[in-house]
């Protein structure tokens, strides 16, 4: 499993940004209890109808396996405001005072290509399947993604991105959410920084390895590097 | 919370650490899970605070901290919002332990400017409510040790009706309890081995099938 170079991941509807230097012990810890908490809360929780809920799932399997909060904020716009922005530069302004420049350099990369043609690369394509609404009857353009970065350290930051927009929309799948100059419309950001207790997840390694073992190898795909199964 | 070594639990408990090492730090985290789960397994921490706050203490106790001094356990009553810190922080500050005090009271104010804090005093003016929040200090001492302040409180916010120029009226009675605390390794090994296998259940159990 280890390739020793890979270090950002799709895994379903999650982006993991990893620094230089974490060991695979903690990717590996990261990615399959990321992957946990995105199929346990989507069992319980639609996640486009019901973002705060599902979100909230989210969190309480966070502080159990040891993914403790330290600091959230969130920004939310709703229908009504009348400001317009461009989504990444307000990420980026909300994330690049807290991470490392490597980071941010790899997070910008991935934005880049979130703005990019549809159809490249099997992670992008991944991540639009489990972060995109594409029901049939559905009335608005819903994004709901998740990324995070995971430092040297023991260090966690994981944004939760809910962003609704009217149809039709001017592009097709991430891209309208992320277009150069958008009106805001039903948008939510929060950041959660967090510590992870290597020791609370070790209680659950084993059956959260259990639990996400098939499933890794679907639903997870390197964005830069290597296979992410070997 | 700038500070990289406050944790917020569930929104309730706010963990602070100062210089304290990394593996008693995990000690004190899982005694504070072991506590939170017993009393919350015996006590319904909205409508019986004052049984789930001795309860969870005795968790405490019982695996091997040990109180060195109380909380005066003061009920006060407000009729501002903005009283609220200056109120607590004044009554915390009646101990012997001033340093473990005065991060309590720090720690209260960065919650108070938190997500949490203010979502608290939102409806201020409009609804009846209760919260809880537990504030926990822990820092090593001079001598190596580790103190720990368990501070409790229990806010109730009350809106009354009065006439109909003056308008409701809110007031908040806070209630404070806790106590002061010292944390030992070779004290808890005797007690490590019981709450990291009730962990270890309680962990297991709450992973389901997906």
């Amino acid at each position: 499993m280890d390739d020793g170079m890979c270090n950002t991941y799709v895994s379903a509807g999650h982006v993991l940004f990893f620094a230089d230097g974490v060991s695979q012990q903690r990717k590996d810890d990261v990615i399959n209890s990321s992957l946990y908490m995105e199929l346990s809360a989507s069992d319980k929780y639609q996640k486009y109808d019901n973002v705060e809920e599902w979100s909230g799932k989210c969190k309480k399997l966070m502080t159990l396996f040891g993914w403790l909060g330290i600091r959230e904020d969130s920004q939310q716009y709703s229908d009504d405001s009348q400001a317009s922005f461009q989504l990444d530069q307000r990420l980026l302004a909300l994330l690049g005072s807290t991470l490392p420049a490597t980071l941010v350099a790899r997070f910008q990369r991935f934005l880049a290509q979130l703005r990019g043609a549809p159809g490249d690369h099997a992670g992008l394509a991944l991540l639009r399947e489990y972060t995109v609404d594409a029901r049939p009857d559905r009335t608005q353009a819903s994004l709901a993604l998740q990324i995070s970065f995971v430092g040297p350290g023991a260090l966690i930051t994981t944004v939760f991105l809910s962003s609704k927009m009217l149809l039709p929309i001017s592009e097709p799948g991430m891209a309208a959410h992320f277009a150069a100059e958008r009106t805001i419309g039903n948008l939510d950001i929060t950041v959660v920084s967090m510590e992870f207790i290597e020791r609370q997840y070790r209680r659950v390694r084993g059956r959260i390895v259990a639990e996400v073992g098939s499933a890794r190898n679907d639903l997870l795909i390197t964005l830069e590097g290597g296979p992410a199964n070997e | 919370m700038n500070n990289p070594s406050n944790i917020l639990l569930g929104g309730t408990n706010l963990i602070s650490f100062f210089a304290v090492p990394a593996e008693e730090k995990a000690d004190i985290l899982d005694c504070l899970a072991y506590a939170e789960i017993n009393a919350s397994d015996r006590y319904n921490r909205k409508r019986h605070w004052a049984q789930w706050i001795d309860r969870y203490q005795l968790e405490l106790y019982k695996n091997g901290f040990e109180i060195t001094d109380a909380l005066p356990g003061e009920r006060l009553v407000l009729t501002d919002p903005r009283d609220l810190y200056s109120v607590v922080s004044d009554a915390l500050e009646t101990g012997e332990n001033r340093g473990l005090e005065r991060l309590a009271s720090s720690s209260f104010l960065e919650l108070l400017r938190s997500k949490d804090g203010k979502a608290f005093f939102r409806n201020w003016f409009s609804r009846e409510r209760s919260e809880n929040v537990q504030i926990i200090p822990c820092r090593r001492d001079s001598r190596g040790r580790v103190e720990m302040l368990f501070c409790g409180l229990e806010m109730l916010i009350a809106t009354t009706e009065s006439s109909w120029f003056e308008g409701s009226r809110s007031k908040i009675a806070v209630t404070i309890s806790g106590g002061e605390y010292r944390f030992s390794s070779a004290t808890y090994e005797r007690y490590r081995q019981k709450v990291e296998s009730f962990l270890d259940n309680h962990a297991r159990e709450a992973i389901h099938p997906i």
